[in-house]
């Protein structure tokens, strides 16, 4: 393997990108030393690559592509494919801040319908983009987020969006 | 790093093949999807798995195409998101019984608006050589080609009249006939489905019954005897309706039977098909000897048949009118001929 070129913007690009690909994939996961890892393997991909993946449309949505590949592969392979969180006591819900509570809801929704809910609404992905990344079909995006939404309704209770 | 890097050079290879395979799908290439798709699906690729099915299912593999359901679905992807071969035959069944009593009409566009107005003779010419090619060398040899003369006559719906609707459900029960030929149940299924819309139409109801006898026989070929009776048990009773579209009478009292049985299915809005019923009762009681009762339904058509303007309808109370001449019925005669003084 010859060593990438020299930066030439992945710096910048790793500083931005980095905290996105962590964010969504602890919504997706709960397991934060996992995704830390993948996070980083993603982004150790995408430095080899960097000479093709900086001039993309979207380089972050290439590398969440691979993150969530990895993700998964691991979860495969540990047997611990994307678990239904336990469901909490209205109690705990009420003491975390908002944000805990959307991402708690979150990992409460079935694995494929977390993925597409999560990069729609946490990055505001458009359903081609999310197609894309997570390589399925727009149909299939289509189904999976009307029903995570309703998921998620049900779950935070009541409430749009 | 090099197992990292050696892992995701073969996910992207993998992908690729995805992509392979969706291309194939859109360009009609089903086997070579398939092909695509299983790869993907065993790697657990995105919704490859799904994709695989839906494929499997439309080319008739359906057990191969439940497993990868089955996993799909275990996989956490909505299960309505593929239509299983039983399904769609269900499908097609409700659309064929209301199609029997009468009810769709048309629920889809043309991929494009019609350019000119086609000829339909040339039409019928064009169906007729792609049929002759089916029965020569089969279905695969020609399947495309019916394709693309549906796609290119599909148009003309948007213009025409019952014989045009006719001649695209001609060019749709062929397209369906090679699909299933050609090893691809789930094509040959939307091209029945709307041949039998346009023919109900049409109100051509011999083609109905050869279409749902086609579909019948794909069924049992399918191994679905249950439903391909139940597409024959339906073809036979449009069957028994087409008596109303035969210009010689061959057996008045069998058509008198039938016909008198669907009379009373037609609802208030299917003018034509009762007016050409109620004639073709007339036409068989008169050839059955009883001019009286002939009289009596050829009045009730030519009340029916008031407000319509159908060359069809118009044929057949001509040919009417000439049997209740030759019959020596001059009160039905005269009774007729008010409508054409009429409509000049």
């Amino acid at each position: 393997m010859s060593t990438p070129e020299p930066d030439q913007g992945f710096a910048e690009f790793f500083r931005t990108c980095l905290p996105v690909v962590t964010r969504t994939l602890t919504a997706l996961s709960g397991d934060t030393r996992v995704v830390e890892d993948v996070a980083q393997d993603a982004l150790l991909i995408a430095r080899h690559r960097w000479g093709d993946v900086r001039s993309y449309d979207k380089p972050e949505a290439w590398v969440l592509k691979v993150a969530i590949r990895l993700l998964r592969r691991w979860q495969r392979q540990h047997r611990q494919e994307t678990p239904l969180v336990a469901v909490p006591t209205a109690d705990a819900v009420d003491r975390v801040h908002e944000v805990e509570a959307v991402h708690s809801a979150l990992r409460r929704l079935s694995p494929r319908h977390r993925e597409v809910v999560a990069l729609h609404h946490l990055l505001g992905y458009p359903v081609s983009e999310i197609a894309a990344v997570l390589v399925v079909s727009e149909s299939t995006v289509r189904t999976h987020l009307t029903r995570g939404r309703a998921e998620l309704r049900r779950i935070l209770g009541g409430s749009d969006e | 790093m090099s197992e990292l890097l050696r892992e995701f050079e073969f996910d992207e290879e993998v992908e690729r093949t995805y992509r392979a395979g969706e291309a194939a799908e859109r360009a009609g290439r089903l086997r070579e999807a398939a092909v695509c798709f299983r790869v993907a699906a065993d790697q657990q690729l995105g919704d490859a798995a799904v994709r695989l099915a839906r494929v499997l299912f439309t080319l008739g593999e359906a057990t191969e195409a439940a497993h990868w359901h089955r996993l799909a679905v275990a996989d956490g992807f909505a299960e309505d998101l593929v239509e299983s071969d039983v399904q769609a035959r269900q499908r097609f069944l409700e659309h064929a019984a209301r199609i029997i009593v009468g009810a769709p009409t048309f629920d889809w566009l043309p991929a494009s608006p019609p350019v000119v107005r086609m000829d339909i003779q040339r039409i019928q010419a064009r169906t007729r050589a792609l049929r002759s090619l089916d029965q020569r060398y089969g279905g695969m040899a020609c399947h495309s080609a019916v394709a693309k003369h549906v796609a290119a006559v599909e148009p003309q719906i948007m213009l025409g009249d019952a014989e045009t609707w006719t001649a695209v459900a001609e060019a749709h029960e062929l397209a369906g006939w090679t699909a299933f030929d050609s090893g691809m149940p789930g094509v040959a299924l939307p091209h029945f489905e709307r041949a039998l819309t346009l023919a109900r139409q049409a109100e051509d109801e011999e083609l109905i019954a050869s279409v749902l006898t086609r579909a019948g026989r794909m069924f049992l070929h399918h191994n679905a005897p249950e439903d391909a009776l139940k597409a024959f048990q339906l073809g036979f009773v449009a069957a028994h309706n087409s008596w109303t579209d035969h210009r010689t009478l061959p057996d008045p009292q069998t058509a008198i039977t039938s016909l008198t049985t669907n009379i009373e299915t037609y609802r208030a809005e299917q003018v034509r098909a009762r007016a050409i019923a109620l004639t073709a009762l007339a036409r068989n009681h008169l050839a059955a000897g009883d001019v009286d009762t002939a009289s009596v339904f050829g009045a009730r058509a030519v009340a029916a048949a008031a407000t319509l303007r159908s060359a069809r309808v118009d044929d057949q109370l001509r040919w009417l009118a000439e049997e209740a001449r030759a019959a020596g019925a001059s009160a039905l005669v005269e009774h007729i001929s008010t409508r054409f003084a009429r409509c000049v």
